[in-house]
């Protein structure tokens, strides 16, 4: 047996797996914040990949753009008709909100304290997680330009996920494609009779969309209705659209509704991104529970 | 002097990785398959194979604690499996001549077993639910056809760089 231990090598691996398992089990800890450490290396490293990231993207646009071109003319007639259609739109929409304006007046609800009301910061992305097997990217802003975690981030076409984390100058957003249980985002439907409130949890790789859990079994939800987030979550702000229903299904112990969700943002083509900032202050549950035990 | 390129050239890499599959469209994949470029794990084969082995191994261990800690953030995968991986490519070199008909198959089965490995982690600790049968389809076929048109096409270059940095212990 002595030999056994005099075996330089095992000793190495046994202790290299030691300190694999430690290092795993540290990393899971729920909730947990970066350390000192991480964050400088996350931001030396962001500031290495900002100078590669950007000229990268600019040769990838032109490639982008040389494609564009093929078919610009369709294009074109496409968005002509559009644009007529865009106008009556506007119209409409101006009206509309003079008429909400008018109307919340009258029921003296104040503007300061709507969910729906938010502050948008402006970031790039630098980097994405070359193992795929979580989605993240990483974005060129951080806790000095008020980036906190859980915040929503969108692009011009819809909510992609939220911050997972930060650092000084750099942050990682989780996408929702993400297959992370943990990222649940509470969201509604628009249907016919009103809005039916769910829960996102997760990404279906097979049916390649959004999961949605529904508690109300009767509810209405018919396909290509918009999904947008809620606000009840607490941290988003309401009106941030997701996507739009695929199908409906009814769950394996025929109690709640499953509707997968097509996301109306792509989750491979990001390049500028908007992180959201609720106006409307976030309630703390640790902080409530300690009123109500006091 | 010299000696100097090489981090340089490592964190190019490192950063590169990244750049490719945000940004360049990998041909012939279905939506879901992914195809993942291990550009890292092939620059420390042929670090193992053609500079020193003390110098592989220190460069998987950094890099690989600097890939977690960028990008998967679970620490300790990769920095735990590069530079296993680069003593095993050393061990297999012992009896076998490091020409790159070799090298790319051994870098082929060393991207296999970081996948497995990964895989298994993630499994283990529950960060993803898929399928073997999948997993293999969707991500170890198409990452293992991509790895080996990249070790194909960069073996020689690297090696030609990694000889020209005087590092090694048996230069040929």
């Amino acid at each position: 047996m002595p030999q056994f231990f005099l075996n330089k090598r095992l000793i190495v691996l046994l202790v290299g797996i030691i300190i694999l398992v430690a290092l795993i089990g540290f990393s899971l800890k729920e909730d947990r914040n970066l350390s000192w450490q991480e964050k400088f290396i996350q931001d030396s490293v962001g500031l290495v990949q900002k100078v590669f990231h950007q000229p990268a993207q600019y040769i990838a646009g032109f490639f982008e753009n040389l494609n564009h071109l093929k078919n610009t003319y369709e294009e074109n007639e496409l968005l002509r008709k559009q644009l007529n259609n865009y106008i009556q739109l506007e119209e409409k929409l101006q009206e509309l909100e003079q008429e909400n304006k008018q109307l919340k007046e009258e029921l003296k609800l104040s503007a300061d304290n709507d969910i729906r009301k938010y502050k948008s910061i402006q970031g790039t992305v630098i980097a994405r997680n070359p193992d795929r097997w979580h989605d993240y990217i990483k974005i060129d802003k951080g806790e000095q330009h008020g980036i906190k975690k859980d915040m929503a981030v969108i692009t011009a076409k819809g909510l992609i996920g939220k911050v997972k984390n930060t650092s000084e100058f750099t942050s990682t957003v989780q996408l929702l494609s993400a297959s992370d249980r943990k990222n649940r985002i509470s969201a509604m439907v628009h249907t016919n009779n009103g809005k039916v409130f769910g829960l996102i949890v997760g990404y279906s790789e097979q049916e390649n969309a959004l999961e949605m859990n529904i508690i109300e079994s009767n509810a209405q939800i018919k396909e290509n209705q918009i999904v947008a987030t809620s606000g009840l979550g607490g941290v988003f702000p309401e009106g941030l659209v997701i996507g739009k229903v695929k199908k409906v299904e009814l769950d394996s112990y025929g109690l709640t509704k499953i509707a997968y969700i097509t996301p109306s943002a792509d989750f491979y083509d990001i390049d500028r991104v908007m992180i959201i900032e609720r106006v409307l202050p976030t309630v703390d549950i640790n902080q409530l529970e300690e009123e109500e035990d006091s | 002097m010299r000696t100097f390129f090489l981090p340089v050239m490592v964190m190019f890499i490192f950063v590169l990785e990244s750049i490719i599959v945000d940004l360049v469209p990998i041909p012939f994949l279905s939506d879901h398959q992914v195809a993942v470029p291990h550009l890292l794990l092939l620059m420390i084969v042929i670090l193992a194979a053609y500079g020193s082995r003390k110098i592989a191994v220190i460069y998987g261990i950094v890099f690989g604690l600097l890939f977690d800690v960028v990008y998967t953030q679970v620490i300790g995968i990769y920095a735990f499996s590069f530079p296993t991986l680069a003593y095993l490519v050393m061990q297999a070199l012992r009896v076998l001549n490091p020409n790159i008909f070799v090298l790319i198959f051994l870098t082929e089965l060393s991207v296999a077993l970081l996948e497995f490995f990964t895989y298994g982690i993630y499994l283990l600790i529950r960060m993803t639910a898929v399928p073997l049968q999948l997993f293999t389809i969707d991500r170890l076929l198409p990452t293992l056809a991509l790895n080996f048109v990249l070790a194909c096409v960069l073996i020689y270059p690297l090696k030609k760089f990694v000889l020209g940095l005087k590092i090694g212990e048996h230069n040929d």
